[in-house]
């Protein structure tokens, strides 16, 4: 049961990875959502070294995105256009992340900022999911919810290098999805996610695009950029262990066809609650390990010499 | 008894560097092996026991005892250590300790101070408080070095890599002896040296040492060399069988 990984330097058992990869990928499935958030942290938990955690997830990010995107694809439903802006902008932050991940290494600091990260981000998005699905769940009882606009016309429309992008049926500047790009790669290269919860809001609200091409566009960027984010990882830091991934890929390939599955016969507003009181969970254990005081102030550095 | 003779010449011989030095120049009226002297981590590998076991020349009769020491490669050990900052415990300070062994333990036949003058285990370097341990910081005070030097301990025994506790050596006659070293699963590669010690009125009479090899086996040591020496190539192989994983998983799911 025990399996030796070469990159992380410690045994686990294989059971285990592939069961957590499954569950993570039965979520995923159910909720449409991409598993790295979870996961990353569930191998933090486990104690896989957090550096080693972030980037073998990256890798596993790339085989779940390449089988997501391909049923968008087979629709239609990729701006291509503005995949490629996004891309633009997420190897220049990838590359920019892997870059500052090596320099916390260096300082010692890659663990904190790590969970850092993911107290945030974990916090917003399963506070924001908590509100929406709870009111979504009360508009059920009541019927017939308002329609939201499309979208409002702000400062950001008046930006220059105006582009053209047809799926989206946008005519706006090029420096916006850039701009998102770039800050998606960053939070993908030190999170080890793809970074799908702040792109599709980001791309939904701030750049006001068709939800119908949102998922496909988003896991479009996604691949490239954890592929960028992999390889950079593996050259600058070697980080990447790929028994691990392999593990994690078989866990994500079986999880995500149950999901799928299971998700299509339950209700979901009532699940999406559980999942948002679930990732808030994994919040709060993350925060407090960094606010109680731990049992020994010293602590081994981790390949550090 | 030709052996007999060798092992008086060898008291003598022993005396007399005991006189002169107190470098660890011993006679060997010990002989010792291990079950293993190359210990492969392979990708099944989640810790291994190794045997050490010996014999001591019994003619000076009776009454040796035996002390059997482990002691990993030397690559400098971090230890960093945390502070609170804005309300959150983050590493704040860090000390390297160069000449810090990544593992060490020690084995007896009976409690150190009953059978070696601590003086001896000084000279003989037998133990874990006699490892030179120190840290490269150098503007620590002593009561701060301490400090450190035990959280070291603390943390690599936690860690399974120290033993600060003696183990056991069983006598299994009054010539043979035999320990189980445990290595876990996270031992750090490299050579070890394996102290084999007799020990007779609070003195080291005879001692041999033995060198015990760690190092990755198989797809395992593969892997990781292939990572540490193209890196380049390694990413993009794995971005490879990403793709491939993803794309398969894709046909898997469209049919069913």
């Amino acid at each position: 049961m025990q399996i030796y990984l070469p990159i992380a330097e410690m045994s686990v058992n294989f059971v285990l990875i592939i069961g957590l990869g499954a569950a993570v990928g039965i979520l995923s499935g159910m909720f449409g959502v991409g598993g790295g958030f979870l996961m990353t942290p569930i191998l933090f938990f486990i104690g896989i070294p957090p550096a080693v955690a972030v980037s073998t997830e990256a890798n596993q990010i790339v085989a779940s995105s390449v089988s997501g995107v391909l049923a968008h694809w087979r629709r239609g439903n990729v701006d291509i256009p503005m995949g490629i802006v996004l891309t633009i902008g997420g190897f220049l932050g990838s590359t920019t992340g892997v870059q500052l991940f090596s320099i916390l290494k260096e300082l010692g600091q890659v663990d904190l900022v790590i969970k850092l990260c993911y107290v945030v981000f974990l916090g917003i998005i399963g506070g924001l999911m908590l509100i929406e699905s709870i009111n979504a769940w009360r508009q059920q009882q009541k019927a017939g919810a308002k329609r939201k606009k499309l979208h409002t016309h702000t400062w950001i429309h008046g930006l220059p290098f105006k582009m053209r992008f047809r799926k989206s049926k946008l005519y706006i500047s090029a420096l916006l999805p850039l701009f998102i790009g770039f800050f998606v790669g960053v939070i993908a290269a030190i999170m080890g996610v793809g970074g799908g919860f702040v792109l599709v809001p980001a791309m939904i609200y701030l750049l006001g695009m068709p939800t119908v091409v949102v998922v496909g566009t988003s896991l479009f960027q996604i691949i490239f950029v954890m592929i960028n984010v992999t390889i950079q990882q593996a050259y600058t830091n070697q980080t990447v262990d790929i028994v691990l991934g392999i593990l994690l890929l078989i866990g994500g390939v079986i999880g995500a066809q149950l999901g799928a599955k299971v998700g299509s016969r339950l209700k979901a507003e009532q699940l999406r609650i559980l999942l948002a009181l679930m990732v808030l969970g994994v919040c709060v254990k993350l925060g407090l390990d960094l606010v109680i005081q731990p049992a020994d102030l010293f602590s081994l550095s981790q390949g550090g010499h | 008894m030709n052996r007999q003779l060798f092992s008086l010449s060898a008291s003598v011989a022993f005396a007399f560097l005991l006189m002169f030095s107190p470098a660890k120049t011993f006679s060997a009226d010990v002989v010792a092996d291990l079950s293993k002297r190359l210990v492969p981590i392979t990708t099944g590998f989640s810790g291994t026991d190794v045997l050490l076991f010996g014999a001591i020349d019994p003619s000076d009769n009776q009454d040796k005892d035996v002390i059997v020491t482990v002691k990993g490669p030397t690559e400098g050990v971090r230890i960093r250590k945390k502070d609170r900052v804005a309300g959150v415990w983050i590493n704040s300070n860090s000390a390297l300790f160069k000449s810090a062994p990544g593992f060490y333990a020690a084995f007896a036949t009976k409690p150190l101070e009953e059978i070696i003058s601590p003086l001896e285990l000084e000279s003989a370097e037998i133990g874990i408080e006699q490892l030179p341990l120190k840290t490269a910081h150098g503007r620590f005070s002593p009561n701060l070095e301490l400090e450190w030097r035990q959280a070291l301990a603390r943390n690599m025994e936690t860690a399974s890599l120290y033993r600060t506790d003696v183990g056991q050596v069983t006598m299994l006659s009054d010539q043979l002896f035999r320990t189980d070293l445990h290595l876990p699963a996270n031992v750090p590669t490299g050579t070890y040296t394996i102290g084999f010690y007799t020990v007779k009125d609070n003195r080291v009479v005879g001692a041999q040492s033995m060198p015990l090899i760690v190092r990755k086996a198989g797809l395992g040591a593969w892997i990781y060399d292939f990572a540490h020496h193209s890196p380049a190539l390694y990413g993009i192989i794995c971005v490879l069988i990403a793709i491939v994983a993803g794309y398969a998983s894709y046909i898997a799911f469209r049919r069913s």
